[in-house]
C-alpha cells in the first residue's frame, strides 16, 4: 500500500529533492569516512615506514624484557636494533660511522633500499645483511676508499661489503646523523666487541601492529618511559606529516559537518513544503474517515522507506567512488589501503536516522493533526502568529533597513524602474517570516560554500608552498672552514644553487639568569641530534635537549620562514654584542623570556648572552633552522663547521659522487625521499578535498533550490494576478528578480562576513594557517550569490511567463 | 501531441460603450475562455479581437498588458486578492502601477465606495468572502477603467451576499459609466443586462 503512495508522491519535486539530498548526504558522510579511514591506514603505514615501525622506543640501555613481553602479549610485532658510533677501518683509511645492528624482522614498516653499484638506480632490499657482511651508505665508500666485496674492520671483526645502502626507512626517526650509516646483522654484535662499559649505545625497539593494540600499548608503556628514553609515535614523528595529517583530517571533518548541516536544512525545507502541499490531501483523507493513526503510518512508513532506499543508494555510491579512489590512492601512496566498511556503514545508518527522524519526519508528523474542517475552509496562506526568534527578527530588521535605503536610492535614478522594483522590494517586507527564513538558508549555503572555498584554497596553497618545486633535497653538514670556499665553488661550477652556508658552533646551555639548568643523566644518543631541523625530538623530549650539544650559529640574515614575535631581529649594530635570538618553542620549554641572560659553554669557555628577540620557525619547511642565533663576531673564534642545503636535480645526482670524493669529511644527507612522501601526501589530501568539496557544492545547490522554491507557490500565484491586471512581463520580471537579487546580495554579504569570521577562527585555532582576510570574497561573494539566487529565482518563476495569463480563471 | 481541443467556435460579438454584457452558460461551456480572450489575457488561435480600433492580435503580451493596466478592471470568482497585502494595499496596487498621483487618497475613496473604510488595514484572511469581493471591486474601479471584466463574481458567495455584490457592481458601473462584461451561470441576473450571450459547448445560442 505504502509503495503505491510513495510512487505517487514521488512525482512531487519536494520528495525528489528530499530523496536526492538524503542520497548525497549519506554518500558524502560514508565516502568521507571511508576515505579518512583509508588515508589514515595508508598514512599510518607510510608514516610507520618513517620509523621502521608504528612506534619506536629508544634507550641507552637494553630494552626491558617486560616491555617486549607486553608488546608480544598485545600481538604486536617487534624488532630490536642497536646503534653505536664506531671507527671503520680499511687499510690506512678510517671513517667514523654509525653502525646499526638489526635482525631479520627489521624493518617492520617501510623498506631498505640499496644497489650493488654506487649511484645507480636503487631497488628494495628484502633482507638484512648476512652475518659477516656489512651494508654501507654511499659516502663511506669514498671515505674508506672501498668498493663492493672489499673487507673492512668494525671494532675487531672483519666484514664484507655487500650493498650500497640508499634508503633506510627509520631514518626519519633519527633526524640527522653526524656520521654515515653502516648496517650489520645483530648476530655480529658480540664479534665486534664494541659493547663495553662506557661505550655510547642506543637501543631501539620498533613496534608495529593494529591501532587498537598500539593504543593499549601506549597507555601501558608511557608511564614507564624514563627521562633518558624516548618513545615516538610514527604519526607524530615528523612535524610535516603530522601537520598535514591533522589539517587534512580536520578539513574532512569540517566538510562532513557542513554537509550534514546543509543536508538537514535542505531536507527539513523539502519536507515542510511537501507537508504543506499535503494539507488538502490529508483534509480529504480525514474527511473520508481516515484516522490520525492511519495518516501517521502512511507518511511515516513512506519516509522510512524513502530514507532506507536513499541510504542504500548513497552508501553504494560512496563505496564505488571510494573503490575507484582506492586505486588512485594506492598508486599515489604506493601502498595497499585497507578499507573496512563497518564503521562507514554505521555512520551511514546514523545519517539516515538523523536526517529522516530529525529533519524529514517532524513536518510530516504534524500532518496527522490536520482537521477535516480544512476541506471547508481552505486558508491557503495560513499566517500563523509565528514566534520569530531573535535571529530572524534581526535579519528582518536588516532587510527592512536595506529595502528602504535601496528603495530611496532607486527612486532617485528612475521613476519607471522605481515602481516595479519598489514593489519587489516591498514584497520582501510583506513576507517577513518567509523571507528571513530564506535569507537564513541562503546565508547558510553561501557561508558553507565560502568557508569550504577559503579553507580549501589556503590549505592547498599552504601545502604546496611547503614543498616548492626545487625544495632543497640534500643537506650537507660538517663542511670545514678551510674547505668552505672550495665547496661553494664546486656547487657554483656545477650550477647547483645553494643558500648561504650556516656556521655551526657546538655548545651547551648551562644557566638561565645564573640559574643552573639541571643536568640529568648522561646523553647516550650517539646520533647527535643537535641540528634543530629535526624538531620532533626537540619537541617531544623537552628538557633533555639541553643536555645535548646545541648547534649555535651566527649571522644577520633572518631565514625566510622565521618570524620575530618579540623584540627585534639582530642588526648590524648588534655585531660583536652579547645578544641572541631564540626560537619560540625553545624559549617556552626552558621558560626563557626576553632580556634573560643565557650562559653557554662552548669548548672550555663560557659565553653569556642576552635574549633580544624570539622567533617562530617553520620546522616543517625543510630549511636549516636554529634554536639560538648570535650576531657575528661573538662566537666566531670557536671552531666552526658549516652546513647548508641545496636542490640537486635527478640527472645531477651522479655529481654527488665527485662531491664526496673531493670533500671526504662532509656529510651529505639525502632528504629527497622525505620530500617525495610529503608531495604524495599533499596530492592525496588535495584530491580528497576536491572530491568532497564537489559533493558539498551539489548539496549546497540543492539547498539553494529547495529554499528558492519554498515559497514559490505564493510568488507564482501573485505573479499571475499581476500579469492579468496588466503588468508587463518586463516589469514583472523586475519585481520578481529584485526580490531574489536583494535576498541574494544580503545573504552573500552575511555569508562572506560570517565565513571570514569563522575562517579566521578556524585558521588560527584548528588549521594552524596564517589568516589573511580575503577581500575579494567580500566583493565577489555577494555578487556571486546575487547571481545564483537571481538565476535560481528566475528558473523557478519562469513558468509564470510561459503560460498566458488566462490561467487565472482556471485556478482555485 | 494531444489532439487539438476546440473550446470556442463561431463566436462573433460586438460590445458597445456602456453595455452590460452577460455571458451565460453551463459550467465548461467556455464562458471564462471567452472572457479571457475579450480581455486579451490570451489570443484566439483563429479570429480577432478589437478594442475600439486596436486589434489585440497585433499587440504582443506587453502591449496587451499595457492596455489592460490602463483601461480594464477585473473581478474574479475567487477574489484573487494578494494575501500579504492589506485591503488598502490591494486597492493601491493598480494605482501605483499606473503611476497615479495621490494614489493613497484615491484608494481610500474607492474603499469608502464599497463601505470598507473601517477595514482598510485588514488582510484578506481577516475578511469574509463578501468583504473580500468588495475589496476586489474597489480595486477594479480604482483606475476608472473603461471596461470591467467579471468572472462569476458571485460564484463563491451565498445568495444574499451575492446579490449585494451584484447591486454594488451595477451601482458603481452606473456611476462610473463603465462597460461591463460579466460571466454568470445565474439566469436571474439576465434581466439587468443590456445584452445577453448564451454559450453552449463553445458556441453561441441565439
Ligand atoms: N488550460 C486548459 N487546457 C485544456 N482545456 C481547458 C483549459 N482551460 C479550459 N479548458 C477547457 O475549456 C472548456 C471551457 O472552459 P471554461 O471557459 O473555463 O468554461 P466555463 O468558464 O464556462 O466553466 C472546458 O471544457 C475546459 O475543460
Ligand atoms: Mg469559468
Amino acid at each position: 500500500m505504502n509503495l503505491n503512495f510513495l510512487s505517487r508522491d514521488f512525482k512531487h519535486t519536494e520528495i525528489k529533492l528530499l530523496f536526492i539530498t538524503m542520497i548525497l548526504s549519506v554518500f558524502c558522510v560514508s565516502s568521507a569516512i571511508i576515505l579518512t579511514q583509508g588515508i589514515q591506514s595508508g598514512l599510518s603505514d607510510t608514516t610507520g615506514s618513517w620509523l621502521g615501525g608504528d612506534r619506536i622506543l629508544k634507550s641507552p640501555n637494553p630494552i626491558e624484557p617486560e616491555i617486549k613481553e607486553k608488546a608480544k602479549a598485545l600481538h604486536l610485532q617487534t624488532t630490536e636494533t642497536l646503534t653505536f658510533l664506531s671507527m671503520l677501518v680499511h687499510h690506512d683509511d678510517l671513517a667514523l660511522a654509525e653502525v646499526k645492528a638489526v635482525d631479520e624482522q627489521y624493518p617492520l614498516k617501510g623498506e631498505l633500499r640499496g644497489t650493488s653499484q654506487l649511484f645507480t638506480a636503487d631497488k628494495p632490499l628484502l633482507t638484512v645483511p648476512e652475518p659477516g657482511s656489512v651494508w654501507l651508505e654511499a659516502s663511506l665508500f669514498s671515505l674508506l676508499n672501498v668498493k663492493i666485496n672489499d673487507t673492512i674492520l668494525i671494532g675487531v671483526a672483519p666484514f664484507k661489503i655487500t650493498e650500497v645502502m640508499t634508503f633506510e626507512s627509520d631514518r626519519g626517526g633519527e633526524g640527522f646523523m653526524l656520521a654515515p650509516r653502516a648496517l650489520i646483522n645483530q648476530k655480529d654484535i658480540a664479534k665486534t666487541a664494541v659493547i663495553q662499559p662506557g661505550s655510547r649505545l642506543s637501543y631501539a625497539l620498533l613496534i608495529a601492529g593494529p591501532d587498537q593494540n598500539l593504543k593499549e600499548f601506549d597507555a601501558w608503556v608511557l608511564p614507564k618511559i624514563t627521562p633518558t628514553e624516548s618513545f615516538l609515535n610514527a604519526k607524530e614523528a615528523r612535524p610535516t606529516l603530522k601537520t598535514l595529517l591533522d589539517q587534512g583530517e580536520n578539513y574532512l571533518t569540517l566538510i562532513v559537518v557542513i554537509n550534514l548541516i546543509l543536508a538537514g536544512v535542505a531536507i527539513s525545507a523539502a519536507a515542510k513544503r511537501f507537508a504543506a502541499r499535503q494539507f488538502n490531501t490529508v483534509a480529504i483523507y480525514r474527511c473520508f474517515g481516515a484516522s490520525a493513526q492511519w495518516i501517521f503510518i502512511r507518511y511515516t512508513v513512506e519516509i522510512i522507506i524513502l530514507g532506507l532506499i536513499a541510504g542504500v543508494i548513497g552508501f553504494l555510491l560512496g563505496f564505488f567512488v571510494v573503490y575507484w579512489c582506492q586505486d588512485l590512492f594506492e598508486k599515489l601512496l604506493m601502498q595497499k589501503i585497507e578499507i573496512t566498511l563497518i564503521i562507514p556503514a554505521i555512520f551511514a545508518i546514523l545519517t539516515v536516522l538523523v536526517l529522516t527522524f530529525g529533519f524529514a519526519f517532524p513536518p510530516l508528523y504534524a500532518l496527522r493533526k490536520i482537521s477535516p474542517m480544512r476541506i471547508l475552509r481552505r486558508d491557503l496562506s495560513v499566517k500563523g502568529k509565528s514566534n520569530k526568534g531573535l535571529l530572524l527578527r534581526s535579519l528582518n530588521l536588516l532587510l527592512n533597513i536595506l529595502i528602504s535605503s535601496l528603495g530611496n536610492l532607486l527612486g532617485k535614478f528612475s521613476s519607471k524602474l522605481n515602481v516595479s522594483v519598489r514593489y519587489g522590494l516591498a514584497n520582501i517586507a510583506r513576507y517577513p517570516y518567509e523571507n528571513s527564513i530564506q535569507l537564513l538558508a541562503f546565508s547558510l549555503v553561501f557561508m558553507a560554500a565560502c568557508l569550504l572555498f577559503l579553507v580549501r584554497t589556503d590549505l592547498i596553497q599552504t601545502w604546496h608552498n611547503k614543498i616548492p618545486q626545487f625544495a632543497p633535497n640534500y643537506f650537507v653538514i660538517n663542511v670545514g672552514p678551510e674547505e668552505k670556499d672550495h665547496f661553494q665553488t664546486f656547487l657554483h661550477q656545477n650550477a647547483i644553487e645553494t643558500q648561504e652556508l650556516y656556521p655551526i658552533i657546538r655548545g651547551r646551555l648551562l644557566a638561565v639568569n645564573n640559574e643552573i639548568v639541571e643536568l640529568s643523566e648522561t646523553v647516550n644518543n650517539t646520533n647527535n641530534n643537535g641540528n634543530s631541523s629535526n624538531s620532533s625530538n626537540s619537541g617531544n623530549n623537552g628538557k633533555r635537549q639541553l643536555h645535548r650539544l646545541l648547534n649555535l650559529t651566527y649571522g644577520l640574515n633572518l631565514q625566510k620562514d622565521n618570524k620575530i614575535i618579540a623584540g627585534s631581529w639582530l642588526s648590524t649594530q648588534d655585531t660583536g654584542k652579547s645578544v641572541i635570538s631564540i626560537e619560540k618553542g625553545f624559549s617556552e620549554r626552558q621558560n626563557i623570556h626576553m632580556g634573560d641572560i643565557l650562559k653557554f659553554q662552548i669548548g672550555e669557555k663560557l659565553i653569556e648572552a642576552t635574549v633580544t628577540s624570539i622567533r617562530t620557525v617553520e620546522w616543517d619547511s625543510f630549511n636549516p633552522n636554529f634554536f639560538v642565533i648570535f650576531p657575528p663576531k661573538v662566537i666566531d673564534v670557536f671552531p666552526t663547521s658549516y652546513m647548508t642545503s641545496f636542490y640537486v636535480a635527478p640527472d645531477k645526482v651522479p655529481l654527488l659522487r665527485t662531491l664526496i670524493k673531493q670533500f671526504p669529511a662532509i656529510n651529505l644527507i639525502d632528504i629527497s625521499q622525505i620530500l617525495k612522501l610529503v608531495a604524495v601526501l599533499i596530492n592525496l589530501l588535495s584530491t580528497v578535498i576536491e572530491i568532497l568539496c564537489g559533493f558539498t557544492a551539489i548539496m549546497a545547490f540543492i539547498l539553494l533550490w529547495c529554499t528558492i522554491v519554498s515559497n514559490l507557490d505564493e510568488r507564482t500565484r501573485n505573479a499571475v494576478l499581476f500579469r492579468a491586471i496588466g503588468v508587463g512581463n518586463k516589469s514583472l520580471l523586475f519585481i520578481l528578480l529584485s526580490e531574489f537579487l536583494l535576498l541574494g546580495f544580503v545573504s552573500g554579504l552575511i555569508a562572506a562576513l560570517g565565513a571570514s569570521a569563522i575562517y579566521a577562527w578556524l585558521a588560527i585555532n584548528i588549521f594552524t594557517l596564517n589568516f589573511i582576510p580575503n577581500w575579494l570574497l567580500l566583493i565577489f561573494g555577494p555578487l556571486f550569490s546575487m547571481i545564483l539566487v537571481g538565476g535560481g529565482g528566475w528558473l523557478g518563476i519562469r513558468k509564470v511567463f510561459i503560460l498566458p495569463p488566462i490561467q487565472i480563471f482556471s485556478r482555485i | 501531441m494531444a489532439k487539438t481541443l476546440t473550446i470556442l467556435q463561431d463566436v462573433s460579438l460586438n460590445i458597445d460603450t456602456g453595455d452590460i454584457l452577460g455571458i451565460l452558460g453551463v459550467s465548461g461551456s467556455g464562458k471564462s475562455t471567452l472572457l479571457g480572450l475579450l480581455a486579451g489575457l490570451d489570443l484566439p488561435t483563429q479570429g480577432r479581437v478589437f478594442w475600439n480600433d486596436t486589434s489585440l492580435n497585433e499587440l504582443n503580451e506587453d502591449g496587451r498588458a499595457r492596455l489592460r493596466l490602463h483601461h480594464a478592471g477585473f473581478i474574479f470568482q475567487n477574489f484573487e486578492l494578494l494575501p500579504a497585502y492589506t485591503a488598502l494595499e490591494n486597492v493601491l496596487l493598480p494605482l501605483e502601477l499606473i503611476g497615479q498621483t495621490d494614489a493613497t487618497s484615491k484608494a481610500k475613496l474607492c474603499l469608502k465606495e464599497v463601505e470598507l473604510s473601517a477595514r482598510m488595514h485588514h488582510y484578506p484572511n481577516q475578511l469574509s468572502g463578501g468583504e473580500q469581493q468588495r475589496v476586489a471591486i474597489a480595486r477594479a474601479f480604482a483606475i476608472q477603467p473603461s471596461i470591467l471584466f467579471a468572472d462569476e463574481p458571485t460564484g463563491n458567495l451565498d445568495q444574499k451576499t451575492g446579490s449585494h455584490i451584484i447591486e454594488l457592481l451595477f451601482e458603481l458601473n452606473q456611476r462610473h459609466k463603465t462597460t461591463l462584461v460579466f460571466v454568470t451561470h445565474d439566469p436571474t441576473l439576465s434581466k439587468i443586462c443590456s445584452k445577453i450571450l448564451h454559450l453552449s459547448e463553445g458556441k453561441l445560442e441565439a
